[in-house]
């Protein structure tokens, strides 16, 4: 499987792959389906010949699938944009509006594979998974505390409509989901989306709290959306433009709401971490993936933010979102954990807040869910 | 009826586990049936004025969880503390003794009855299940599972959790549970055959078949020190008990029967020529002889003669001693499906000693990641996450518990040939090193 994400890597356009900046051995197992799956349809040729039986078997399907769906051909023809999370201001627009046709069974089933990839707390999304709950707990704490709720409550988020941005396979939707929240995961791969919800109805404590969309976050902007909090995890060191996806996450947040973002810091040790470690020792990722450059510090994503949103203009009107909480998340090489902690250096986590609208009370617990 | 948890068993693991689960905050709201054959046990208003013979020593670890769910204050007037241990063989010489003052502790174990441990548990389920109005916590006792529909075990069910699991009810009725736990037991535990997690066999070295036998007794004096001697046929144990002592002794089926046909009196006197047979008092180790007073230990360490057992009180019980079949082995999990006491590992020779310490910090240790799963929002019933938060530790754990004391008894009992040295060797390094005493004492304290 490996071999074939390299051999996939190697046919990328290289302008593409000079666009797909900053990846961190986490985001770069976030980011390896994402490069595959256009590539995975389509063009197919030579691509088949590099994969397995199965997944030539899967991907004569998936070309008998497209000829059916004709009008979604032309989107998934851009791995480019299609290519890009969050895909703020890449001018992706011109792709039109992504398909939002149900999945059939059939469909989900040739999804199988991948959504093992996903879901597979060993496979390529390991570091994922490794901090998947530092993340939550995060998430948990910040939102609680952001929207007065009570932290120890097995369902504190109930009520509360989420936006989880870039969401890949609903990792991450889903537990904030199982915390109560009403959760809308966006993502502009479809196979990411097409997992996510093939995984989310294995559980029926999830339906009705838990939806998915193959868009961008400026489709919803454009649609007016607007949600009481914004996550973006692992998704903003990825963006073309920094300062039209800030302003993209504040337009998405309504005043008195939330946005939260995890990322990756620029100091010595995240170099040496991702980019020489995962990079040249371990081989986790092809060299040269990494562009330590365009990884964003606390500071500089604090002071972006409150620029982006500061004049009022934001969309989702109130002030401007101001850091409100940030923490580090730390890995013990003994232990082999992750966990919140003070070390900002390499994985940090933040909360924005906005001031106005209903402050801290937010969505009540009795709110209505969105339509 | 749809529900998160399904426990089958209502024994000390499966109503420790809905206890735990019922009085964690985050857990409370989570929908938990608890199915058992047996009916509700009750405390009784008034205790008996004697023991009941099944008994188990509770180490502190296991104290501190029946005081987090609010059920060690029902218990506290019925235990019995164990200030000091005391091992020997009957062969070699040499002995362990250990008091709880050298590890800064006021008590190794306390020990209990397991019909009471089992009612105060019921009582603290009862209150949780109405002060939940139905909600939370479903007793369904007695009620007896048919047969369950578990997710398949494949690879990919493993990544995704799967379908949920069904429990049939005899008389109508299924649950829909998203995580089974079996509680049920080291005899023919249901899930773990449902689940089709196998028994490896005997492990090595052990009996094939072993039977205990347990009696009340009276002692010639009040003991606060729990006596252990290995004969050949098997562990005889003599423990502090409310308002008396225990007896417990595994031995072949036959003798066991034997011994409990026997007339009171009878049973008293073999039970005490069992503990003084000769050598008695057991000769110095080599070691320590050799090396004098530099190696004796605190007069604390030094061989103490037990009280004689002068009557035999009530009805001797026995009870199959079933050979640990998982121990560091086996599996505790399959998706959506999670086994903890004797169900996961069986019950050991030393059941009576280590048996339930176990299990409770099994019922711990699955409540805990069951607390995190719904902290971080993660699938209880994720076959990953049962694998690392419950099955990788406790295997752990229990695996080294067991292993401990099945190294203690090879080393006690005698056997032939030049091995037999070997054991009053090791005996004599372990008694003549307070430290690797005093690890082993906290092992057994609190690492279970």
């Amino acid at each position: 499987m490996a071999a074939s994400l390299r051999s996939a890597l190697g046919r990328l356009p290289a302008a593409w792959r000079a666009q797909e900046t900053a990846l961190s051995p986490v985001a770069c197992a976030m980011e390896l389906p994402r490069i595959l799956l256009p590539f995975g349809r389509g063009h197919s040729t030579d691509a088949a010949a590099a994969r397995g039986p199965r997944q030539q078997q899967d991907a004569q399907q998936q070309q008998d699938a497209q000829q059916q769906q004709h009008p979604q051909d032309q989107q998934r023809q851009q791995p480019a944009a299609a290519g890009q999370p969050g895909a703020a201001g890449a001018g992706s627009q011109q792709a039109g509006p992504p398909p939002h046709s149900t999945v059939s069974a059939a469909e989900a089933a040739k999804f199988a594979p991948l959504a093992r990839e996903w879901w597979d707390p060993k496979g390529p999304f390991a570091p994922l998974h490794a901090m998947h709950p530092a993340r939550c707990g995060f998430l948990r704490a910040a939102l609680c505390s952001a929207f007065g709720r009570r932290p120890g409550a097995a369902a504190p988020l109930a009520g509360l409509r989420l936006l989880d941005v870039g969401c890949g396979g609903g990792l991450l939707a889903e537990s904030l989901a199982r915390m109560g929240a009403h959760v809308t995961g966006i993502d502009v791969n479809q196979g990411g989306i097409a997992t996510a919800e093939a995984h989310a109805r294995l559980d029926p404590a999830l339906a009705g709290r838990l939806a998915y969309r193959t868009a961008t976050a400026e489709q919803l902007v454009a649609e007016g959306a607007l949600f009481d909090a914004v996550v973006a995890s692992e998704v903003i060191e990825h963006v073309a433009s920094l300062p039209a996806f800030c302003a993209a996450l504040d337009a998405l947040t309504r005043p008195g709401g939330a946005v939260a973002i995890s990322t990756l810091n620029r100091t010595p040790r995240s170099y040496a971490l991702a980019v020489l470690a995962a990079e040249r020792l371990l081989r986790w990722v092809p060299a040269g993936t990494h562009d330590w450059d365009k990884f964003i510090t606390p500071e500089e994503l604090a002071m972006q933010m409150e620029e982006s949103t500061g004049e009022g203009g934001g969309g989702g009107g109130g002030g401007p979102l101001r850091l409100s909480l940030l923490a580090g998340i730390e890995y013990s090489p003994i232990s082999g954990e992750w966990s919140l902690g003070r070390d900002i250096a390499v994985n940090y986590i933040a909360l924005f807040t906005k001031p106005g609208g209903e402050g801290a009370v937010g969505g009540s617990a009795s709110s209505t869910p969105p339509a | 009826m749809e529900v998160d948890v399904a426990i089958l068993g209502a024994g000390p693991a499966g109503s420790a586990l809905a206890a735990l689960l019922s009085c964690n905050p985050l857990t409370k709201s989570l929908r938990i049936a608890l199915v058992d054959t047996c009916h509700p046990a009750a405390v009784p208003s008034e205790l008996p004025p004697h023991s009941d013979p099944r008994v188990s020593a509770l180490s502190p670890a296991s104290i501190e969880l029946l005081r987090t769910v609010g059920a060690w204050r029902a218990l506290a007037p019925a235990a019995a503390p164990v200030c000091d241990v005391q091992v020997w063989g009957s062969g070699g010489s040499g002995h362990v003794r250990c008091s709880a003052a050298s590890v800064g502790s006021s008590v190794v174990a306390c020990v209990l009855e397991t019909q009471l441990l089992v009612a105060a548990l019921q009582r603290r389920l009862r209150a949780a299940a109405a002060a939940g109005g139905g909600n939370g916590l479903r007793l369904l006792l007695p009620a007896a599972p048919a047969g369950a529909e578990l997710p398949p075990y494949s690879p990919q069910a493993q990544l995704e959790g799967g379908p949920l699991t069904r429990v049939r009810l005899e008389g109508g009725g299924t649950l829909q549970a998203r995580l089974l736990v079996g509680a049920d037991g080291a005899c023919g535990s249901l899930v773990r055959r449902w689940a089709q997690i196998r028994t490896l066999g005997p492990g090595p070295g052990s009996q094939a078949e072993a039977v205990e036998l347990a009696a009340t007794v009276a002692t010639a004096w009040p003991l606060q020190t729990a006596f252990q001697r290995f004969l050949p046929t098997g562990p005889l144990t003599l423990l502090p008990a409310r308002n008396g002592a225990a007896v417990q002794w595994g031995c072949p089926p036959q003798m066991a029967h034997h011994l409990a046909g026997l007339p009171p009196h009878e049973l008293a006197s073999a039970i005490n020529d069992a503990l003084r047979a000769p050598p008695h008092p057991p000769a110095a180790a080599p070691l320590t002889s050799l090396l004098g007073g530099f190696f004796e230990g605190p007069r604390s360490s030094r061989f103490v003669e037990p009280p004689a057992v002068v009557d035999v009180i009530g009805a001797p019980v026995t009870r199959r001693l079933v050979e640990q079949h998982a121990g560091g082995l086996g599996r505790y999990v399959r998706p959506r499906v999670a086994l903890i006491g004797g169900a996961a590992h069986a019950a050991h020779p030393l059941a009576g000693l280590a048996g339930h310490n176990l299990s409770l910090a099994d019922a711990k240790a699955l409540a805990k990641a069951i607390a995190t799963a719904v902290e971080a929002g993660q699938d209880i019933g994720s076959a990953a996450l049962l694998e690392e938060r419950h099955e990788r530790p406790r295997r752990r754990t229990n695996g080294a518990m067991l292993a401990a004391a099945d190294s203690l008894r090879r080393l006690l009992q005698p056997q032939a040939g030049p091995l037999s040295s070997l054991g009053s060797l090791g005996l004599d390094v372990m008694s003549a090193l307070p430290a690797a005493k005093q690890t082993l004492m906290r092992l057994a304290m609190h690492g279970a």
